[in-house]
């Protein structure tokens, strides 16, 4: 196995998890493997493929997630990897389908088993290990509930009841019941890690308005050392934060959001591994999928929406194991926007009202959903978030002949959506105003206790300053002010080549 | 004055209050519509087609605005703007051409992109080649550029390093002592060790806005495309680029006739090339025909009134193959036209 690692993968030791895990799913237990952020999940499915002797299928909430893994995996030199999903178009899709055989990794989204089609085809082949990433998406109790998950438990048959590994970073016990249940994952291996990251200092700082949020931010980041990220919920403040530490004397400083291109997306990535950035503004589209093991410290500019978001964010810091730091800054009424936010992804009673009024004038209206997204978006005033989880509703409830009064159905489900997030809120803002251990209060949420003492754990145990972020000297890049010197050190730079 | 306020007024000069001021969007937009490619060709606007793809309205009027602001135009209601006499002097004042001057977008629409993303493709594979590493992520995630450069390296089987040089000195020598900015370009070139920039950071480094930026990389773009295809021989593996079916119709045409495409490209019209070339108007309309020939994209709605080219179309669909016969039947058109609408005709056929 740790001849693989090396070959492969071009590591030399497993981290905390990783080898307990791949044994287990080996063996062809069921496995349910919480690891914290940051530790390498994806080693846990990819290095036992290549030592089983079928497919493995892994199913993956986020569809840029899944290309990423495909590219991650080209990378080591694996070519039999297809994100098999929506963005395909018609014809790959066919060729994809025709060639399913071909692949040694298959990533899907949970809705692509709905098609009967692809599920015939998986049904055609030998899987042996069903992965299931972010499996915190089945459970309601979860942060990040996706009722297209709960149609996993149901393919199990046609997939030929192979053994499945499911894979979480921050999970409480109420929600890994959930996902055992709903799995069917009788005498499951579980491999749970704590979340706890003990060399991430955690801080709090508390300001009094907006304008002094970006006053202290950029006093901060100019005495901060090493990489960081700062996440921002909106894409706008990023931009403008990321222009005031420009103004201020900070240049190596990019924004990174949704909206950027593929071209856009890798380059910044791979400035910010190349340290050619230094500070990332970011919304939450930013850091899946990025291996840099040398962040210092993350920043958040607003309040997160939950713990558990807040974790995998904070986790991407110290991933060497050196001194880190997570800073969460914090404004009077800072909880509205996540409240706002809340409010726009999900669907409300009124908006609700307005959607059965739409339907009920029209049966065949509801059986045709899709004539009519425009009218609905106007209609209900559906944000996009929104009108995917209706559509989502819609497909399982017509795959059952429901009629539109199966609506009633859904605002149930909003409606516990809803207090479960207003909870979720609720939990940050008490982390954000304790005046006890901040990493108490985070294994507790989790359901964990404090094992081992911590030199800088956190604001209330030891004071506001910081720890020691050493960093390493970084080799920079020369700007060169003369392109020839440039396009030279890029095409005739004979520096580099030893040190493959 | 910005250069692309520039290229705004002088646009609004040459439609000399015909249009609306949006049919200039239109065109730096690169819209299909016919009327903006009619505009293209009414107007001598042809260079500026499709520059500016992603300028947004709210930019164009801000332009606008700009330019009313400082009065070298005047509004006169319903998007109709005049160029005031400032404004004229402003334009006269500049022996130089005022734009980029390069800029042919009526020719390289379809190219420039494409272009683009296989050479930064192709510099970053080359890159690492030399640098022997092996794990990277390609920057263009379009997998027939992916394979079209696995391709071009399997084919062009020297040493990395001796390809990396050649490629070097192609880029080295087409960016020298032309009236570019080679950093423009230069900088957004990804290698091993170096990461390029995106087009925002690359506009704040030259200190200019992301509009302006665009603009001259496009140019600079332009300018490589042309110089390429007038001197293939000295870019080897630039030339291979262009590797297109625009690249196959361009080597079934005569050397003559591709210097006659390159002038029409450049906004020369057939009286001008006459003089230039010192050819004869037969010749010329030779090489018209037989680009409309094989280029099936090629537009003859400038050298045909579609009306009659309905008519000659009509008499020919009716078994009338002649020439002389069709020209009787259709006695407003020219023998040259009724070639040129056959020949179109053709082409269109064979696609
Ligand atoms: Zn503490």
């Amino acid at each position: 196995m740790k001849q693989l690692l090396r070959e492969k993968f071009g590591y030399t030791s497993f981290r905390d998890g990783q080898e307990e895990t791949i044994k287990a799913v080996v063996a062809g237990k069921h496995t349910l493997a919480m690891l914290p952020t940051g530790s390498g999940k994806s080693l846990c499915y990819q290095l036992p493929t290549f030592m089983l002797p079928g497919t493995t299928l892994i199913i993956s909430p986020l569809l840029s997630l899944m290309q990423d893994q495909v590219d991650q995996l080209l990378l080591i030199g694996e070519k039999r990897a297809i994100a098999f999903n929506s963005f395909l178009n018609y014809q790959k899709k066919m060729y994809a389908l025709k060639n399913l055989h071909q692949y040694k990794f298959i990533f899907t989204s949970p809705e692509m088993l709905q098609s009967k089609l692809f599920m015939e085809k998986l049904s055609e082949l030998n899987i042996t290990l069903l992965v299931v990433d972010e499996a915190h998406c089945i459970s309601q109790w979860g942060h990040d509930f996706r009722p297209d998950y709960l149609a996993i438990g149901s393919v199990m048959k046609e997939l030929g009841h192979p053994p499945i590994l499911a894979l979480t970073a921050t999970a409480t016990d109420k929600v890994k019941q959930d996902i055992k249940k709903s799995l069917n994952m009788q005498n499951s291996m579980d491999i749970l890690y704590s979340v706890d990251r003990p060399n991430i200092s955690l801080h709090v700082e508390k300001v009094e308005s907006y304008q002094e949020k970006i006053d202290v931010l950029i006093k901060k980041i100019r005495a901060l050392h090493g990489p960081g990220i700062i996440y921002f919920s909106s894409k706008k403040t990023a931009e403008v934060c990321a222009q005031s530490l420009k103004e201020n004397g900070i240049k190596r400083v990019s924004i990174y959001h949704g909206g950027l291109n593929h071209e856009e997306r890798i380059l910044i990535q791979q400035q910010y591994i190349h340290n050619q950035l230094d500070v990332i503004c970011a919304t939450s589209a930013f850091g899946m999928g990025i291996n840099k093991e040398n962040i210092r410290y993350v920043i958040h500019f607003h309040m997160p929406m939950n713990m558990e978001s807040y974790l995998q964010e904070i986790g991407r810091a110290g991933r060497d194991g050196k001194p880190s730091l997570a800073l969460l800054l914090y404004a009077p009424f800072d909880e509205q926007l996540p409240m706002q936010l809340v409010e726009s992804e999900l669907i409300n009673d009124s908006q609700m009202e307005n959607l059965k009024r739409f339907f009920l004038t029209d049966s065949l209206r509801w059986w045709e959903l899709e004539k009519y997204e425009e009218d609905i978006t106007v209609i209900a005033n559906l944000s996009e978030t929104s009108m995917r989880i209706l559509k989502d509703f819609h497909r399982h409830a017509i795959l059952d002949y429901k009629e539109a009064t199966s609506l009633d159905e859904l605002k149930v489900i909003m409606n516990k959506q809803f207090q479960l997030k207003l909870e979720a809120i609720q939990t940050v803002y008490q982390y954000i105003h304790s005046s006890t251990c901040r990493r108490e209060k985070i294994l507790h949420y989790f359901g964990e206790l404090p094992t081992i003492n911590i030199g800088d754990c956190c604001d209330h145990c030891n004071g506001s300053n910081y720890p020691d972020l050493q960093t390493e000297e970084l080799e920079i890049i020369p700007l060169y002010e003369n392109w020839e010197e440039i396009l030279k050190d890029i095409l005739l730079s004979e520096t580099s080549k030893n040190e493959e | 004055m910005s250069v692309i306020q520039k290229l705004v007024l002088f646009c609004l000069k040459s439609i000399e209050n015909q249009r609306t001021a949006y049919a200039i969007l239109h065109l730096l937009n690169g819209k299909k519509s016919s009327q903006t490619i009619q505009d293209a060709h009414l107007f001598h606007l042809k260079r500026y087609f499709h520059v500016l793809p992603h300028l947004a309205r709210e930019e164009f009027n801000q332009i606008l605005d700009d330019l009313l602001e400082e009065n070298y135009v005047t509004c006169l209601g319903e998007g109709s703007y005049r160029m005031t006499e400032k404004g004229d002097m402003y334009l006269q004042e500049y022996d130089e051409p005022i734009i980029p001057r390069y800029l042919n977008g009526w020719s390289y629409n379809r190219m420039d992109k494409l272009f683009w993303e296989r050479l930064s493709l192709m510099v970053q594979v080359i890159s690492n080649l030399v640098a022997y590493n092996g794990r990277y992520l390609p920057i263009q995630n379009n997998k027939p550029h992916l394979d079209w450069l696995k391709n071009f390296i399997q084919r062009n089987r020297i040493n990395r390093h001796e390809l990396a040089t050649q490629l070097f000195k192609e880029l080295q020598h087409i960016l020298t002592n032309k009236k570019i900015d080679p950093l423009i370009l230069i900088l957004r070139l990804t290698g091993s060790n170096r990461i390029g920039l995106t087009q925002q950071q690359a506009a704040e480094q030259l200190q200019m806005s992301v509009l302006t930026y665009q603009l001259h990389f496009i140019n600079v773009i332009h300018m490589i495309l042309t110089e390429v295809k007038e001197n293939n021989t000295s870019y080897p593996l630039l030339e291979q680029i262009l590797e297109t079916e625009e690249k196959n119709e361009w080597l079934q045409l005569t050397q003559s006739t591709r210097k006659t495409a390159i002038y029409l490209n450049q906004g020369y019209d057939i009286e001008d090339i006459i003089k230039i070339r010192k050819l004869k108007q037969g010749t010329i309309e030779d090489h018209i025909v037989e680009l409309a020939i094989v280029d099936s994209s090629f537009n003859i709605d400038i050298y045909v009134p579609p009306e009659v080219q309905r008519n000659i179309i009509k008499t020919s669909t009716n078994g009338i193959k002649q020439l002389k016969y069709i020209r009787q039947l259709v006695p407003e058109a020219s023998y040259f036209q009724i070639r040129l609408v056959l020949a179109k005709q053709k082409s269109a056929v064979s696609v």
